[in-house]
């Protein structure tokens, strides 16, 4: 299946993207997460992933068709075709 | 579609650097049938300082949206704001894009029948659009650095 992900601040200055679209084999957030991982690096990684607890990072908001997810973790988050992903960072309004 | 070149109302949101300016607020916000109720108009202009909150020299500043989620979150303290005593309207436009220093970021514009409630609620609509709307800056320093503020 195709998903869209929305870049925004961070994500879109690694990226140079503004949205990007991944086929994905299952349907859980965590294919996602390891596929933006390998393919902007340790930069995206660190942004988005806490190791030590094996989820997103607590600041980042997941949200999905527009609707923010309160879960952080991506391997019980489900996804369907079609759907719009972004993760957002702590917002900061000038 | 807003057009505020030509008078026509400007509806609270996010807009492109360039596209709006706070006289066309203020002329939007003077066409609301009940305008005539209120005694004063309050203003208030978020501009791009030349340091950072850790005294860092900046030179310029970039502006980034979520324009469905932050219009959603501006319309909802716009409409929350409303319903308080004495006030008649309130606006807030935020712009995005790339500023340099003292350009305009935003503009939080409040008509009131009387000035101590315009006081009192432009104070809260800066607060709460700081905190709830998708937006982000990143300061770009003298040194060639740069940094998104959280």
């Amino acid at each position: 299946m195709i998903v869209e992900v929305l870049y925004f601040a961070e994500f879109k200055d690694i990226t140079g993207k503004e949205r990007e679209k991944f086929e994905l084999s299952n349907s859980h957030l965590k294919e996602l997460v390891k596929l933006l991982s390998t393919k902007y690096g340790e930069r995206i990684h660190n942004l988005m992933w806490d190791d030590n607890i094996q989820k997103i990072h607590n600041l980042i908001s997941i949200i999905i068709n527009n609707q923010p997810i309160h879960e952080k973790d991506p391997s019980v988050i489900n996804l369907s075709d079609g759907d719009t992903i972004a993760f957002l960072m702590p917002v900061s309004g000038g | 579609m807003n057009d505020p070149a030509n008078g026509k109302e400007v509806k609270s949101g996010i807009y492109s650097k360039g596209e709006i300016d706070l006289g066309s607020i203020i002329k939007s916000m003077k066409q609301n049938s009940n305008i005539s109720a209120a005694g004063s108009i309050h203003a208030f202009i978020g501009i791009v300082r030349s340091t950072s909150k850790n005294g860092k020299p900046v030179v310029s500043m970039k502006i980034d949206a979520y324009d469905d989620r932050a219009n959603e979150s501006i319309n909802k303290i716009c409409e929350q704001l409303k319903q308080k005593e004495g006030i008649i309207d309130v606006k807030i436009v935020h712009l995005k894009g790339n500023f340099e220093l003292t350009e305009d970021l935003v503009y939080v514009v409040v008509a009131s029948a009387h000035r101590e409630e315009g006081f009192e609620v432009i104070s809260k609509a800066v607060e709460m659009y700081k905190k709830e709307i998708a937006v982000w800056k990143r300061e770009d320093f003298s040194n060639g650095s740069s940094e998104w503020v959280h």
